[in-house]
């Protein structure tokens, strides 16, 4: 044994593989059962904390043989509170919208008497199905078979806050084989390969960008995670790093190491404390594995990551901006060139990238950029991960290869609208993407095709609108967050949004006139040359685009006779009232 | 002179960098008392200046407080907005005496820590209520009907914008998105997020936060 040991040392990674298959086992052995519990922002939001602890409480006072955790969420947000339950024969079956009242029986009844309450259930997955009745397979489920899941592979399995099953997962094992068998340069060539584009909006190549950063000699390069994601709809960013931060964390290190960077930063909004503290946990926990600090598993690669937190602003999240505010300044754009590449945060080169395209980059390193390569469509490559709002039967976070349509996106995985209506208009991409009608539903989900189509998969969110939405009023509301949120510094963005949002208003209350269409595009065009960063030069998109889709719509609301309902109240709307001096 | 500076910058961070730059456009004794006051801000030997005269009792045992949640901040990198955030989250606003405590921790202008304090809507100058209340007013909660829950919790509180309710019970907030959109309409109570809203659950909450029957 002793000897052993001295002629094979194992290296730091397999010593911390060991230790995590360990703590699987604990789990899945097959002695206890193991209760999960759908966690994340939107499981709070739906009262999975009581769920949890009911179920905790009893668990415990009832001296039931189970382990209850909170782990990510698995997107299907329609059920949540969602709950499931492993036991020892290894049948999972899974409960939605459960209420804190009901721990008992289901504990009693499926964990005691290993009888599921097949009713109570929506579907199960392992075992051959004897034990289950006519419930169907989590599989066989549209909003999951349709689903192909790579950045959200861990999201209903492991517990966000638990490095050593993130690892049993197969976690890390990129960021090992990164370090041990794999030159930087490799690295970049591979996710070149790969075909993998940024899924921050601007779908620049990942692989490319990466190698603006590598060949920078410089004694310090920073590279940033951009979890900012202010836009409505949108909660993709959010829900990665508090479902799974560790993926992230993997990918960072990687894209540091890649580019011999010395520094990284997870950017994250104040007050989404989820996130927050997820990702500084995780950061704790690797720094306490080895994983991030002063040689890497015994490798010669240092890197040091923090958590860096902005105040309440939506440009914060445009790559100098964002740099700004990591400052610790406002959060206005600079003028390019210099780009961050040379001169980036505190004038170091730097490279940013999205939480989504980073959570990509552990599996391309463990499968190879050919596996990646074959997934989705010749131009853009991989899955997008898209955020289902609004009027739709099955809301959710569903991760789909790149070449879907939107109405299979639409119908076959959110279930549509409720019965006998119809979908009528999709925001799609942000408040700074347009809208789209029911003409543009057949485009393919795919950076190209989308854009041609006028919309963008941007930050992946889909709001989804019915017969009684009134298109005016919804671009109102787009208009005001674009006038809100704009940070002031370029002229053009801060009055037109300004002034577009006031012609709006008199549309919705019917106090327009014919000449106010030609007055709000010419705005449109003053905004877009005169705007240093996308906020600016994109903000009249969602009217551009619903010109194109609703023109007889807008037109009719321009000529007087507004399409009301839709239009709440007196069709004044509640906004802040607050600027930026 | 101008060779020791060179090789002095060289060797410490940027922010003294910027010290450094502004000194060597000085005349000498200009120079000689801000070496002085800026070595008494190393070790401290000084005793420290207030400004203003008018220092209550008060302000200097928030000031106290202030500095000590100025100085107690984990994160390597400390900036200006870092260290409002700071106050911000512990004392839940920023009086005028947080603008200058982090001007002085930072060694910036109060005017550039102004700057940032203005530009960034999470930050509030006045105390808030005991609790605060967001309402998400972003285009997926408006189609579910946000506006006629921003109604609603309007009466409930007795206001009719961004404020606190008479009895300073409860801060009613407009968010643009508090990320749980497949659960909208959505409102929080200090960033707890609760979905599924309709305006009688809102009165609800908001009259409960009250203390009072809906």
């Amino acid at each position: 044994m002793s000897t052993e040991e001295t002629i094979q040392m194992s290296t730091p990674f397999e010593e911390l593989k060991t230790r995590a298959l360990k703590r699987w086992d604990e789990f899945t052995s097959g002695e206890k059962a193991w209760i999960r519990i759908g966690g994340g922002t939107s499981g709070q939001a739906s009262g999975a904390d009581s769920v949890f602890s009911s179920f905790k409480s009893t668990v415990e006072s009832m001296g039931a043989n189970a382990n209850v955790s909170m782990v990510g969420a698995m997107g299907l947000m329609y059920m949540e509170p969602q709950v499931d339950i492993l036991m020892p024969d290894g049948v999972r079956v899974f409960y939605g919208n459960v209420l804190p009242e009901e721990a008992k029986d289901i504990i009693t009844q499926h964990v005691e008497n290993g009888k599921p309450i097949l009713d109570r259930a929506f579907a199960y997955s392992g075992g051959d199905g004897t034990t289950t009745g006519s419930l169907p397979s989590l599989d066989s489920l549209p909003t999951v078979s349709f689903q192909e899941r790579i950045a959200t592979r861990n999201f209903g399995e492991t517990d966000p806050h638990d490095l050593l099953q993130y690892i049993a997962h197969g976690g890390y094992e990129a960021l090992n084989r990164a370090l041990s068998e794999m030159t930087p340069e490799q690295i970049v060539d591979e996710v070149k390969a790969s075909g993998l584009r940024g899924r921050g909006g601007a779908a620049f190549p990942a692989g490319v960008k990466w190698g603006f950063l590598a060949p920078s000699t410089a004694p310090t390069k920073y590279v940033l995670c951009n979890c900012e994601e202010g836009d409505p709809g949108a909660f993709n960013d959010k829900g990665i790093i508090e479902n799974d931060p560790h993926t992230l964390i993997e990918g960072l290190i990687i894209n540091g190491y890649a580019t011999r960077s010395t520094h990284g930063y997870v950017f994250i909004r104040t007050g989404h404390n989820l996130p927050i503290e997820a990702a500084r946990k995780a950061i704790q926990d690797a720094y306490d594995a080895g994983l991030l600090g002063k040689k890497i598993l015994g490798s010669e690669f240092s890197f040091e990551m923090e958590v860096s937190l902005t105040g309440d602003s939506y440009v914060a999240g445009e790559e100098t901006a964002l740099m700004e505010a990591i400052e610790g300044k406002r959060a206005t754009p600079r003028f390019k060139p210099p780009f961050p590449a040379a001169a980036g945060l505190w004038q170091k080169p730097t490279n940013i990238n999205n939480v989504k395209t980073l959570a990509y980059v552990p599996e391309i390193v463990r499968n190879g950029s050919g596996w990646f390569k074959d997934i989705g469509t010749e131009t853009t490559s991989g899955t997008a991960i898209v955020c289902l709002s609004g009027h739709i039967t099955y809301p959710g976070m569903y991760e789909i290869p790149m070449g879907m349509t939107i109405r299979d996106v639409l119908e076959k995985i959110g279930g549509g609208v409720s019965e006998g209506e119809r979908i009528k208009v999709l925001q799609a991409g942000g408040p700074l993407n347009g809208l789209l009608g029911e003409d543009a539903f057949d485009t393919m989900i795919d950076f190209d095709a989308m854009s041609e189509a006028g919309a963008s998969i941007g930050s992946g969110g889909i709001i989804v609108g019915n017969e009684t939405t009134n298109v005016v009023d919804l671009l109102r509301n787009l208009i005001a967050f674009n006038q809100f949120e704009s940070c002031g510094k370029c002229f053009p963005c801060r009055l037109g949004n300004t002034h577009m949002l006031e012609i709006l208003d008199r549309m919705c209350q019917n106090k327009a006139k014919t000449t106010d269409l030609a007055l709000i595009e010419r705005v449109g065009v003053s905004m877009k040359a005169g705007s240093l960063c996308g906020h600016g030069q994109l903000g009249f998109n969602p009217i551009a685009s619903a010109l194109k889709y609703f023109g007889d719509e807008i037109e009719a609301c321009l000529a007087g006779d507004l399409p009301t309902p839709g239009v709440f109240g007196d069709g004044t709307m509640i906004l802040p009232t607050r600027t930026r001096p | 002179m101008a060779w020791t500076l060179k090789t002095l910058t060289k060797s410490i961070d940027y922010f003294e960098v910027r010290v450094f730059a502004k000194i060597r456009c000085m005349p000498n004794w200009a120079l000689l008392g801000l070496c002085f006051e800026y070595l008494s801000r190393i070790f401290h030997f000084l005793p420290e200046v207030t400004l203003t005269t008018a220092d209550t009792k008060q302000s200097s045992a928030l000031r106290v407080e202030i500095q000590h949640i100025l100085s107690a901040q984990q994160q390597p990198t400390i900036t200006i907005l870092s260290s409002l955030l700071a106050v911000q989250d512990s004392i839940h606003y920023l009086p005028e005496e947080a603008i200058k405590e982090t001007a002085r921790f930072t060694g910036e202008t109060t005017n550039e820590v102004w700057s940032v304090a203005s530009f960034y809507t999470n930050f509030r100058f006045t105390p808030p209520g005991e609790k605060t209340l967001d309402v998400c007013w972003g285009p997926s909660c408006h189609l579910l009907g946000a506006q006629s829950i921003l109604e609603s919790v309007h009466s409930a509180l007795e206001v009719s914008e961004e404020s606190e309710s008479p009895d300073g019970k409860v801060t009613l907030k407009y968010n643009t998105c508090l990320g749980a959109c497949a659960q909208g309409p959505c409102i929080a109570i200090d960033h707890h997020v609760l979905g599924k809203q309709t305006p009688e659950t809102a009165t609800k909450i908001a009259m409960d936060l009250r203390g009072l029957k809906s």
